[in-house]
């Protein structure tokens, strides 16, 4: 129960550090949102005077005009009463709107998630049979050469085949034909971490002497590799594939620009063009919040998986 | 959790049912750079949607040519030097059917003044009346001989103040309710939109029945939208696609220079910048053509003064730096004391002639054509592209030389130019001080007839280019990719214009 609530003051402690962070970076950078509307009011010109008005009279109805401990006291108690406030530009309560994009994002990631579990198992275990064989050569070069090329070109790239080859829909609402390509393209540029991790894991489990023992025992590679040998590997990978997991929901900003899917990052990327506080404070929020829980549900599989954890723990204590 | 997971599949599935209904509808599809977040025509970033999606109308609107034409309203003319009479056309209704008499004009106004601080300062000084039930006055306190181009203005839509009314939330389809040819259907902010044939629109129906707007915020995923076929209609494309689009089947890519000039601000607190000469001789050794043809990729064409991207006055392109002229360059230059050394670089008392040049936006590549230029004239440009707010910033501190910035030259130009060379012009970055601003904008306001008007507004046009505040450079590119199936596409110097049009039609 101690150990409970360590861990969710703990959690809400990050969160704190995080807002007050990013409140501080999302203040400091130039300009404010009545920049973004005054520039976007293309076709007035207006004077100095009455844009000096416009500015002022705006600035005061966002509450902008407070000092920014205030403005920042204020978001948190809010956020704290479960009012994440209203978009400055949609006008719409940014948890509803929030809530509105997170499955698509989160549905997102999931594919893009399986796709690079996937991918990853396969290379590593293709890569781990003949540790430096020719194999596990070409496994690193191209897992090397996938890590060099940027997601927006790999995504840019991979839209362009997949329009010209397969009719791929590129606008459009989250649907089941249109989140195979982004999710592709996701778990691609994740893979190669997570396949490397994998791979230097199986071969060092592989030469554990109970990998060897029962190997000696008669009991066959494939035997060996899924009773002895992969569970106490995907430890590791566990907790990198979490923290992948929580960054593909969140953090696949731009690939959900470039697909055109409708998510909370591609909400985020609008909401920064135009400084949108409210939401980009809490897609921030959410998304820390997210990395935190995940994290700590890697923790808990991962002494599931492997229970020496909790013994190890113990010892050291 | 159960709640996103129950989203998160019901969205899937129903968006994937919807995806398949969409494409067997038949309408028309538009891919656009973004989409509105509400639909209320009293909110500033919402109105300039309504109007290029077709919904909403003002009384007036400004035409390719940048001449004005009644469009809600029958006619609108000047009667009197302060008075402008607007006569609305009979039978028309809004959208819900409601009928658009003299009086929900004035009240839609007056909303529109209240609720949108934009609209409030192009209502500023005038007084709207009603004079029987299609008939109003719109008076100001002095002469307004371009008021028909303030009431053409997209922020001055006409809508049905009753339906707004008590509105708690963003307005949604159900409220919407305006004049234009197409009336919203469906509505998902930043996302997506659906207008159907306004079967009450004052004029002749529109043939297309349905059109979906989707928002692309992506300017490669849009090009690669118009190349696949996947939108009938695909604005603000990237230049970088511009030659494949050239090349595509299926689609023709309309190039519209737009009524706004890329000029590049000097200020002249600048060392390098304050002489007027220095000034005159970056403006001549401004190769436009080939600025247009390599930084717009040809969809744009020479500005040789500040009033030339305005298509009302033709004069204009025969003002300012009609040729490119380097060798004139240097003479100027060299009478302001700015020599080439042994190295071709120009200085002056030993001080080297280098600026700082920002851009931002789509004119980075003009910034560098020009760079380029302007080094073989022997100045030394320092270019760097920078986010508008730190333009905007640098502006402020007064710590800049050079900005790009496109200001629209369409609509009431004597306050256009106001605001570009009187002290107190939002436009005016340099703070110059021309004493002559003043009196050629009231010569222009209480000109006696057409002929001294524009000669006023030339006059004003040849002082920007003789002090040169700015070096007029193109009008902003607009490329937009439209279907062969359609039919009807006219181009036109306002973006908003570009989208959706009365005259469109779907064919085979």
């Amino acid at each position: 129960m101690r150990a409970l609530l360590r861990s969710l003051a703990g959690t809400a402690g990050m969160l704190l550090v995080a807002s007050a962070v990013v409140f501080a970076m999302v203040r400091s950078a130039p300009g404010d949102p009545v920049d973004v509307q005054l520039g976007e009011s293309g076709g007035i010109s207006l004077s100095r005077e009455d844009e000096d008005r416009i500015r002022a009279e705006r600035l005061v109805e966002l509450g902008l005009d407070r000092s920014l401990p205030e403005q920042y006291a204020l978001w948190l108690a809010r956020m704290v009463g479960g009012d994440w406030g209203t978009s400055y530009r949609t006008g719409q309560p940014v948890l509803d709107e929030m809530l509105d994009r997170l499955p698509a994002s989160v549905a997102l990631g999931t594919a893009g998630f399986a796709v690079a579990v996937v991918l990853a198992c396969g290379l590593a275990l293709l890569a781990g049979r003949r540790p430096d064989g020719p194999v596990d050569q070409v496994v690193r070069l191209a897992t090397l050469a996938t890590v060099a090329v940027p997601s927006f070109l790999l995504g840019t790239l991979a839209l362009q085949v997949a329009t010209g080859t397969t009719g791929y829909r590129i606008a459009g609402p989250a649907s089941l034909d249109r989140i195979w390509l982004p999710a592709l393209v996701l778990g691609i540029a994740v893979t190669p971490t997570m396949s490397r991790v994998l791979r230097a894991s199986l071969v060092a489990e592989r030469g554990r002497l109970y990998a060897v023992a029962a190997l000696a025992r008669g009991a066959s590679p494939g035997r060996t590799l899924l009773r002895h040998v992969l569970r106490p590997a995907v430890g590791p990978v566990l907790i990198l594939g979490g923290l992948a997991f929580a960054s593909l929901v969140t953090g696949s900003i731009i690939t959900e620009a470039v697909f055109t899917w409708p998510g909370v990052g591609l909400f985020a990327v609008d909401a920064i063009a135009a400084q949108d506080y409210p939401v980009v404070q809490a897609y921030v929020v959410l998304a820390t919040a997210l990395v935190v829980l995940v994290n700590r549900g890697v923790d808990l599989a991962g002494r599931l998986v492997d229970p020496r954890q909790d013994a190890r723990a113990e010892a050291v204590a | 959790m159960r709640r996103i997971l129950t989203l998160l599949v019901s969205a899937l599935l129903a968006s994937a049912c919807a995806g398949g209904d969409r494409a067997a509808d038949g309408g028309l599809t538009l891919a656009v750079a973004k989409i509105n977040a509400t639909l209320d025509p009293a909110e500033a970033l919402t109105t300039s949607y309504l109007r290029a999606y077709g919904v909403g109308e003002s009384l007036a609107k400004i035409r390719a040519d940048g001449t004005v034409a009644p469009e809600l309203a029958e006619s609108i003319e000047q009667t009197a030097p302060d008075t402008w009479t607007v006569v609305l056309r009979e039978g028309s209704r809004f959208h819900s059917g409601a009928p658009v008499d003299a009086e929900a004009v004035r009240t839609s106004l007056e909303r529109s003044a209240a609720e949108n601080e934009l609209a409030g300062d192009l209502l500023e000084g005038l007084t709207v009346s009603v004079v029987d039930l299609r008939t109003l006055t719109v008076r100001s306190t002095g002469p307004a001989p371009f008021l028909d181009y303030t009431l053409s203005h997209y922020e001055l839509q006409i809508h049905n103040v009753a339906a707004y009314r008590g509105l708690t939330a963003p307005a949604g389809p159900a409220e919407a309710d305006l004049t234009g040819p197409f009336r919203v259907t469906g509505f998902d902010a930043e996302r997506e939109v659906t207008l159907q044939r306004n079967p009450n629109w004052w004029g002749q129906a529109p043939t297309v029945e349905t059109i979906t707007v989707q928002q692309v915020a992506d300017p490669q995923a849009r090009a690669q939208i118009a190349l696949a076929g996947q939108a009938d209609i695909v604005d603000l494309l990237p230049s970088s696609a511009v030659p494949e689009l050239r090349e595509a089947d299926g689609l023709t890519l309309v190039g519209a220079p737009a009524a706004n000039t890329v000029a590049v601000y000097l200020n002249p607190a600048s060392p390098a910048l304050a002489d007027e000469r220095v000034r005159r001789a970056l403006a001549w050794a401004v190769d436009r053509e080939a600025v247009a043809e390599i930084a717009g990729e040809g969809l744009t064409e020479p500005a040789p003064s500040w009033l030339a991207s305005n298509p009302a006055y033709p004069q204009a392109d025969q003002q300012g730096f009609t040729r490119y002229d380097p060798d004139l360059a240097g003479r100027l230059l060299d009478e302001a004391g700015w020599v080439r050394g042994p190295d071709g670089r120009r200085a002056k008392d030993g001080v080297p002639l280098a600026f700082r040049l920002q851009t931002w936006g789509t004119e980075g590549p003009t910034g560098e054509v020009l760079q380029s230029q302007w080094d073989a004239l022997g100045a030394d440009v320092d270019l760097s592209y920078v986010d508008n707010a730190l333009v905007q910033q640098a502006r402020e501190r007064g710590d800049w030389d050079a900005q790009t910035a496109a200001f629209t030259t369409l609509g009431n130009v004597p306050s256009l130019f106001s605001v570009q060379l009187s002290p107190g012009g939002s436009g005016n970055y340099g703070h110059y001080d021309l004493p002559q601003v003043a009196e050629l904008v009231q010569r222009a306001n209480t000109a006696a007839d057409d002929q001294a008007r524009t000669a006023a507004v030339l006059e004003l046009n040849a002082l920007h280019a003789e002090v040169v505040p700015a070096v007029p450079v193109h009008p902003r590119p607009q490329a937009t990719a439209v279907a062969s199936r359609v039919g009807g596409f006219a181009a036109h110097p306002l973006q908003y214009e570009n989208l959706v049009q009365p005259g469109l039609s779907l064919g085979g």
